[in-house]
């Protein structure tokens, strides 16, 4: 690897990191120093050991012997403590934030760290403001004692960011990102990022986990790589291309990582007219045999809620969806019509609303078509399983072991596998939200794949996802909304990521513009 | 373990490792029942007696069944807090109607059931008309029926219940009574449906996944009322075996099984299927349980002991429960973050 910088400079120095779980080893004498200062990006595939070694850095899992690190030129006994990587400067902000969303703002940044004044009592004045002049350094403006909900998303990341950093020593310490912008809207991050430039700017070394590419090109100086729980390089990010890096991850060359498009519109599967729901207002749109079409817009433009409404999974207000003979009306229609008339929905909330975790794949997996599987009001295990572990394993699961809990599979071998669920029914329309989020990249070029077949297969597919390259190279039509209302369609050759990002971007505009020229 | 199963190779061998833990996990508690019967047997002789096991095995078929109503529960995602005073309320009921009131064995076995339906009916009713929490409906129906109980049958012991009821119950088959061999009966036919039927699976996904299962277009609401229904009316079934068995009633004779029920379903959510609430999970912990209780009887530790070890149990149990699925909950959302 290449040294980042000698020990006097350092924040932090793991050398010869390893970790065996039984007879398996995944992380194999990895290196990994971080500059004061300096933004680093950790990336891998699922599986490759970052999140290993993240936990032994946070003193969750115990290292194997023989490695070594120091915090600040403080050299420190492993296994590290919890309570010592703390101490030492190190904090951490993952991916579901760990925030109080019902308490103060206030409260979730100071909460044990409050100053107390004479009889014990907390300096409530004195407190607040100690916590917006944090929160404004970081470009923050909210009322502190306001509730920590009633904050945008990228609001509530900005809280547990400035909250990890004041754990920090001043101007130092370690702040580790895991994944803090999963769940934020992409136009969002950049106030993220302001916030992490703002923090190693006055010398904290930030390392920054991201399976979003665009992302650690955006922010971070160098890259550190790892695949098969070895470090494969650690390099300035400066002159590397997005294909290149991919490559890198992969540890193969890339042909094509997005599958070619050909098919184009056959017949519509799918009509709808005067779709209302929370945020959508009398939408109508058709949906071709073969066609895939995207959807997308800012958070708040209803485009995340659209395959929700036309699955009949709640919320419709209106409008009705025609299939073939059938017509449904949007806001009686329920999962279980739906279904039978061919729709399939997998949505962006993998744990709660597309699998339950704590069961096996194979029940998840069946349980929309567990009635196949019965013989005289019995289940059928055994075929039940044949048929899930085939469905699997062509779907390239690994490992396609049917009776794990689908919980102890990586995120994009879940997606593959609640994916199989509703091609198992071969549905005529394939509605799906944010499909590859938290997937490592060569489970989304699988997964993508998938729908391409799909579509081949005479499917009219649906993606409502912020994700505007994918979009791009994916659909035959992209679909832009905001406010709720349909504002551009793009299709064939108009289909750009920057097209479709400035077209997100431009409804805004335009309606704030309408909006001034009515006061 | 989890850990390892995300790591990409060797397939085989984390297949196997994990099959070994699982082994453990499944039949530590079988273990422990075995251990625990060991100790007595050598400490003390009269344990040793083919009566104690008769006693540990046919004593309890009330709280089997008992503990069936809340498993059954348990599974739908609720709780069901008033399968003791549904106990109560039948047992005393069915000597009343049977003994005072002269109604023919077979109304009153009818009615008693009857009243399973309609408690169970109503605390489904409000959890899913209101959107109350099951837990609060059913402590509050608990008390409720207990009160209403009083007021018709009073709270006097009662005895005088027709011979031929207990003469089916307790006749003995193979050294134990009838009442085992039906709470096996309830025990089999519940574990066939939740195991075996893709109703039983569903309601497996309606309690673990409510959104999951109602997005796969299965209605998870009526899986949840069906099991409040169900629960009371095993409950039911539990008092004519409580007063088939000893021949009376009292008015707070249920309240006793409450917790060794709820005791056992946790318990027994930690073996045979650990993770999941399971019907015979739950008869190996009511019978470890009963082992523990009977041997320190025995020992000559009467009266207290009996509330130390069920509610000791209990806690343990939960605190089992937790960890373990803390454990997983948090491996798996690290997992989804990397």
């Amino acid at each position: 690897m290449t040294s980042a910088a000698d020990g006097s400079g350092s924040a932090l120095a793991a050398e010869r990191i390893s970790k065996t779980f039984g007879a398996v080893r995944v992380l194999h004498d990895v290196d990994l120093r971080l500059a004061r200062g300096e933004i680093r990006a950790l990336v891998g595939r699922n599986g490759c050991g970052k999140s290993t070694l993240i936990k032994i850095l946070a003193g969750v899992h115990a290292p194997d012997p023989g490695g070594r690190l120091a915090l600040g030129g403080a050299e420190l006994a492993l296994p590290l403590g919890a309570a010592q990587a703390r101490a030492h400067g190190l904090a951490f902000v993952h991916q579901d934030l760990a925030l109080e969303e019902e308490a103060s703002v206030v409260d979730n940044l100071l909460v044990g760290r409050f100053a107390t004044a004479a009889g014990g009592r907390i300096p409530w004045r004195r407190e607040r403001r100690r916590a917006q002049e944090a929160l404004a350094r970081f470009g923050v403006d909210v009322d502190v004692r306001a509730q920590l909900r009633s904050l945008s998303q990228v609001e509530r990341a900005l809280v547990a960011i400035v909250r990890a950093l004041l754990e920090l020593p001043g101007g130092g310490g370690v702040l580790v990102l895991d994944e803090p912008t999963a769940f934020l809207p992409a136009e969002e991050v950049e106030r993220l990022f302001a916030a992490v430039r703002t923090a190693a700017a006055s010398g904290t070394a930030v390392l920054y986990v991201s399976h979003r590419l665009e992302e650690v090109l955006a922010l971070a100086s160098t890259v550190t790589i790892l695949r098969d729980g070895r470090h494969i390089v650690t390099r300035s990010l400066e002159g590397l291309g997005k294909e290149q890096l991919v490559e890198l991850i992969l540890g193969q060359r890339l042909e094509a990582f997005y599958p070619t498009l050909e098919a184009s519109a056959g017949a519509p599967v799918l009509r709808a007219e005067g779709i209302s729901g929370r945020v959508v207002r009398d939408l109508s749109l058709t949906l071709g045999g073969g066609e895939i079409v995207g959807v997308t817009g800012l958070g708040g433009s209803g485009f995340d809620e659209l395959p929700y409404l036309l699955a009949g999974a709640g919320g419709a207000s209106a409008g009705s969806i025609s299939l073939g003979e059938q017509r449904f009306d949007a806001s009686t229609l329920d999962p279980a019509r739906a279904i039978a008339a061919g729709i399939a929905l997998l949505p962006a909330d993998r744990r709660r609303q597309s699998g339950v975790p704590g069961l096996s794949v194979a029940a998840n997996v069946s349980l929309p078509a567990l009635r196949r599987f019965a013989r005289a009001g019995r289940i059928d295990r055994r075929a039940e399983r044949a048929a899930v572990g085939e469905l699997i394993e062509r779907l390239g699961v690994t490992p396609p072991d049917e009776r794990l809990q689908l919980g102890q599979l990586s995120g994009g071998n879940q997606q593959k596998a609640l994916l199989g669920k509703w091609l198992q029914l071969e549905p005529r329309v394939l509605l799906l939200h944010e499909p590859a989020q938290g997937v490592d990249v060569a489970a989304k070029h699988e997964l993508m794949a998938r729908f391409e077949q799909a579509a081949e297969r005479g499917a009219g597919v649906l993606i409502a996802s912020a994700e505007h390259e994918d979009l791009a190279h994916l659909c035959h039509r992209v679909l832009v909304l905001h406010g709720g209302c349909l504002v551009a369609e793009l299709s064939g050759a108009e289909i750009s990521e920057e097209r479709i990002a400035e077209l997100s971007f431009g409804g805004l505009v335009t309606t704030i513009e309408q909006e001034a020229a009515h006061v | 373990m989890s850990e390892q199963a995300t790591a990409e190779r060797p397939a085989t061998r984390r297949r196997r490792a994990h099959a070994g833990a699982h082994v453990v996990e499944r039949f530590g508690l079988l273990g422990a029942w075995a251990l625990v019967a060991l100790a007595f047997a050598i400490a003390e002789p009269a344990f040793r007696d083919v009566a104690t096991a008769q006693i540990i095995f046919g004593s309890q078929s009330t709280l089997l069944i008992v503990s069936l109503a809340v498993v059954v529960v348990l599974l739908a995602g609720e709780f069901d807090m008033s399968v003791g005073a549904v106990v109560s309320v039948s047992a005393t009921l069915l000597v009343y109607l049977d003994a005072e009131q002269g109604w023919p064995l077979l109304a009153a076995l009818a009615a008693v059931l009857a009243i399973g339906l309609l408690v169970g009916s109503v605390n489904a009713f409000v959890v899913l008309r209101f959107g109350v929490p099951s837990i609060v409906v059913t402590l509050g129906m608990a008390t409720l029926i207990a009160g209403i109980s009083a007021g018709i049958a009073g709270t006097a012991p009662r005895g005088g219940v027709s011979q031929s009821l207990i003469d089916t119950i307790s006749a003995q088959l193979f050294g134990l009574p009838v009442a085992f061999y039906l709470a096996l009966a309830v025990g089999f036919a519940l574990w066939f449906f939740v195991e075996q039927t893709p109703r039983g699976r569903h309601l497996v996904f309606a309690g673990r996944g409510h959104e999951v299962a109602r997005l796969a277009g299965l209605r998870p609401d009526r899986y949840r009322a069906g099991a409040l229904i169900a629960g009371s009316l095993l409950a039911a079934l539990g008092g004519i075996v409580l007063v088939g068995l000893t021949g009376a009633s009292s008015s707070d004779a249920g309240n006793s099984f409450l917790l060794p029920a709820f005791a056992a379903a946790f318990l027994g959510s930690t073996t045979i299927k650990p993770g999941q609430f399971n019907v015979w999970g739950s008869f190996v912990a009511v019978y470890f349980l009963v082992t523990g209780v009977t041997g320190l009887q025995l020992l000559g530790y009467t009266g207290w002991v009996e509330q130390v070890f069920y509610g000791g149990s209990l806690l343990i149990a939960v605190i089992v429960t937790r960890v373990v699925a803390q454990a997983r909950a948090r491996t798996a959302a690290k997992e989804a973050a990397a």
